[in-house]
């Protein structure tokens, strides 16, 4: 193993490096990726496309020249988080296979299951076989990098490309050519073009050189061959930013200055949710060790863990996902602490009993095991989470109403755009957001500033306006309620009731909803008015042998609903609003008159408006 | 390989573990899940900070300070039942939830609580519920008023401190609260039963009793609050009556299937009136 690594550059030595491996290792690996890929490939389309999702899936159809999507999709990002490349990736399989939903999540699947290679090569590379088996088995059965590897975002490929990336700097430190560098700026340039944060793959490497002392073995040339590396295999991303310079720094301006509010311990929170207790501790544990015995190995992977750690807690916008590429660096690390303890007391015992090795390796094989039994809770749960009945919702949509029917749904930013991919219908979102929206034809909005917090554009002005126009005919209301939730409330967030406000201003009528394990999930909704209130005006009013006959106008009831008139308490007549809500009429208004009198217009649902001011005071 | 090992005593090591060990299982029992600390805090809490005291003998305490409050998970209740003393600068009545909105400018004792980068002024709020029972001074008036001291956690308004609700209402011609007169015939109608997610549109009839026959009301306020079967209060909603004496308030149904009743509350001056329909929300079919 050690001559391997000392080996020059040669780009296909990390293949043939696993061919070197002894069979008893590589059934090993053979099972443990059998181990890792069964719940990331299982059931993938069980439910439908996230908004992210259908954002990157919907600009790879485009790249793939299905300009049907071109309505929906730009090929820019809006959060400036990446150059595209998962896209160019999902776009070529798309050209040979076609546009689906399950491609782009088989492609991150196949990432995720690649990284357990990776991850048990640098462990290999740095410790032994046994820790690269053991950080192997810790990345095949994390709930959390399962739960990231089923989905179509970006970080699944961002975590093979930085895992990739830290196996070659490993290479390269354990006495490899300068090859190794040269290829790990390459994987480096590849992770920034996947998702713009792999750049901290830079201060990685140098807190690393720093730390170990391995920055005497780079010269100043191989500075500017790095650089110049990493320049070419930027080359799309430059042409990307030399095509629309100022769309592009518009929307980094913006998307820099999100920000989330949410708890301090956001991360550890997400991470225990999704892991549990055991998982975590390994971790830390395994990072405690490390610190402690701070070997060249040690000092690689604390810097990738810590500098990542640091950035997003320091980084204000916070998101479930973005720890993933930081998993593979703790499972390294756990899994080098739990053998390091074993032969550490080894050491302590063997001179006293010599069967106290074997026994300590087998207590740490047991503890693996153990974890990877209370890692089945978790890893199943995420098997069987269903999805937010979104792209059910969708095909009801297409069925259903006609294609200029615009569609508005709750959204963070995304969520529209599977309404948009699954049934090719312009779709809005409502919430609050610091996102740009892509507007149906192309047209980028970017979000208002606003100095209570995040813009409410999205809340406030664009639904009632969208509305009122007849650009948004439907509703789309969800929740993300887990399983049998009978007792649960279904409306938590401020978001959700302001939603569902809309919905009753609007008259919005159910017309279907989507149920998914017996329980109701998506509900959409017909608007029923084009106005929050009904407005009636008197328009005329003329008196002509003692009558008075008015003309009056009404607008904002419920479309195609007769609307009852009376005047002072008496029913006077009944007139049909039309398919906008709004009607005329001339009617004879019969006596008495009173300036306080009123005119009184109602519809079926009970939506009125009155006037006053006939007769004299 | 191993002899890097021995300059570290085994015990450190096992003890580092240990305390990681100890340190999560206590983090993990003291918060409990995510959802379980995120709920927490999105649950009213009693908080201790300074603020005003009671005024004894004038009218009770309650003890359910929030009730009929909407979004009471916005408020936290620094004290439940406080008295604020002041000069009524403006009084506003708000059209969606129909409560009246009193801005007042405190005498110094509370004045002093104010943090002054948030808030000069106290807003007062009284509910529909309670309005038949006070007589609001006009403005420019000194008036003392009882009710809970809380602090406001909307992001709107950054934590000012408001007195919310307010019930009892005292000034230099006012002694305290005044009886109302159940004078109301209130009838609401909707479907017994609706489908999770439907609009229902609960029309309510107003009609006075004072006098025989029975006359509609016109606006008188209408409060709806739809309560569980707990007694929970899960909805609120607020309109005023046409000339007809008629209001239609619609609720989207976007609730948990289960029972629950419809609290129905009219008033107009000092006349109110109450009445409860049951409803039920049922799964659908899926």
């Amino acid at each position: 193993m050690r001559s391997l690594a000392r080996r020059r550059w040669a780009p296909w030595s990390v293949i043939t490096a696993l061919g070197s491996v002894s069979v008893p290792t590589l059934l090993a690996v053979l099972a443990l990726l059998a181990l890792g890929a069964v719940p990331r490939l299982t059931n993938l389309t069980q439910a439908g496309l996230s908004g992210d999702e259908a954002v990157y899936t919907g600009q790879a159809a485009l790249l793939a020249g299905k300009q049907e999507f071109a309505r929906y999709f730009i090929l820019v990002s809006r959060g400036n988080s990446n150059f595209l490349l998962f896209q160019y990736l999902m776009g070529g399989l798309f050209i040979l296979f076609g546009v689906n939903d399950m491609l782009p999540r088989l492609i991150s699947a196949s990432m995720s299951v690649l990284t357990l290679l990776i991850v048990f090569e640098i462990g290999r590379t740095l410790y032994g076989r046994a820790v690269g088996l053991a950080a192997m088995f810790l990345m095949a059965v994390s709930a959390y990098a399962i739960t990231l590897g089923r989905v179509a975002l970006l970080d699944s490929t961002l975590t093979l490309l930085v895992s990739l990336s830290v196996l070659l700097l490993a290479r390269w430190s354990q006495g490899g050519g300068q090859g190794w560098l040269l290829a790990f700026a390459a994987a480096s340039a590849l992770a920034v073009q996947t998702k713009v944060v792999g750049v901290l793959l830079l201060p990685i490497a140098i807190v690393f050189l720093i730390t170990s002392g391995s920055w005497r073995r780079v010269s100043r040339g191989s500075v500017w061959r790095l650089a110049l590396v990493v320049v070419l295999v930027m080359a799309p991303a430059w042409i990307q930013l030399a095509l629309d310079p100022l769309r592009f720094f518009a929307l980094l301006a913006d998307s820099s200055r999100r920000v989330s509010g949410v708890v301090p311990w956001y991360y550890a929170g997400q991470v225990l949710e999704q892991e549990g207790v055991f998982m975590p501790l390994i971790w830390l544990s395994g990072a405690v060790l490390a610190v402690v015995w701070h070997r060249r190995g040690d000092l690689l992977l604390l810097s990738w863990a810590a500098l990542w750690l640091i950035f997003l807690q320091l980084y204000p916008l916070k998101a479930f996902n973005y720890l993933l590429p930081a998993v593979p660096a703790f499972a390294l690390l756990g899994a080098r602490g739990v053998f390091g303890l074993v032969e550490l007391v080894a050491v302590q015992w063997a001179p006293r009993r010599n069967r106290t090795v074997t026994a300590m390796r087998g207590m740490a094989v047991a503890l693996l095991l153990a974890l990877g039994l209370q890692a089945v809770g978790p890893v199943s749960r995420t098997v069987a989470a269903q999805g937010g009945g979104l792209r059910e919702a969708a095909e009801w949509l297409a069925a259903h109403t006609a294609p200029s029917d615009g569609v508005m749904t709750l959204s963070h930013g995304s969520a529209q755009y599977a309404i948009s991919f699954y049934a090719r219908r312009d779709a809005y979102p409502f919430g609050r957001f610091r996102l740009a929206t892509i507007l149906p034809g192309g047209v980028l909005v970017q979000p208002q500033v606003s100095v209570k917090g995040t813009p409410r554009d999205w809340v406030i002005y664009w639904p009632p306006r969208l509305i009122e126009q007849g650009v948004v005919s439907y509703l789309v209301y969800y929740t993300a309620q887990p399983d049998d939730p009978p007792e649960s409330p279904l409306v938590t967030t401020e978001t959700q009731r302001q939603f569902r406000r809309l919905i009753e201003q609007y008259d919005g009528r159910l017309v279907h909803v989507v149920y998914t394990n017996r329980e109701p999930r998506v509900w959409i909704y017909r608007v029923g008015r084009l106005a929050p209130q009904a407005r009636l005006s008197v328009l005329k009013v003329l008196t002509e042998r003692g009558r008075v006959l008015v003309s009056v106008e009404g607008s904002g009831y419920r479309m195609n609903s007769p609307v009852a008139i009376s005047y002072h308490r008496t029913p006077i007549a009944t007139v049909q609003a039309d398919d906008e809500g709004r009607f005329r009429a001339s009617l004879e208004v019969p006596g008495p008159y009173r300036s306080a009198y009123q005119l009184l217009a109602t519809d079926a649902a009970g939506h009125g408006a009155l006037a006053t001011g006939i007769g004299r005071n | 390989m191993l002899e890097r090992f021995q300059r570290w005593p085994i015990r450190a090591t096992l003890l580092l573990l240990a305390v990681s060990v100890v340190a999560s299982a206590w983090w993990q029992a003291s918060l409990g899940t995510t959802a379980g600390w995120q709920a927490s805090l999105a649950q009213p809490q009693q908080i201790f900070r300074p603020a005003p005291g009671w005024q004894e003998g004038v009218g009770e305490c309650r003890s359910d300070p929030l009730a009929h409050v909407p979004s009471p998970r916005s408020l936290d209740v620094i004290r439940a039942c406080a008295t604020v003393a002041g000069v009524i600068r403006s009084i506003d009545r708000d059209a969606r939830s129909q409560n009246l909105e009193i801005t007042l400018e405190p005498d110094p004792p509370v004045a002093r609580l104010l943090d002054p980068r948030i808030q000069h002024y106290v807003r007062v709020t009284v509910l529909p519920t309670d309005q038949a029972s006070m007589v609001v001074p006009p403005v420019d008036q000194h008036a003392t008023f009882f009710g809970s001291w809380v602090v406001n956690r909307r992001a709107a308004v950054r934590g000012t401190l408001e007195l919310r609700p307010a019930w009892l209402v005292t000034a230099a011609n006012i002694a305290g609260p005044v009886q109302p007169r159940p004078t109301l015939s209130v009838v609401g109608r909707l479907p017994a039963s609706v489908q999770t997610g439907s609009l229902v549109e609960v029309a309510t009839t107003v009609e006075s009793t004072a006098q025989q026959p029975a006359k509609p009301v016109s606006q008188a306020t209408v409060y709806v609050e739809l309560r569980t079967a707990l007694g929970e209060a899960q909805r609120w909603r607020a309109t005023r009556t046409n000339s007809l004496g008629t209001a239609t308030i619609s609720l989207a149904a976007i609730e948990a299937p289960g029972e629950y009743t419809l609290w129905v509350y009219a008033a107009k001056g000092r006349d109110v009136g109450t009445t409860q329909v049951q409803l039920r929300i049922v799964r659908g079919s899926g």
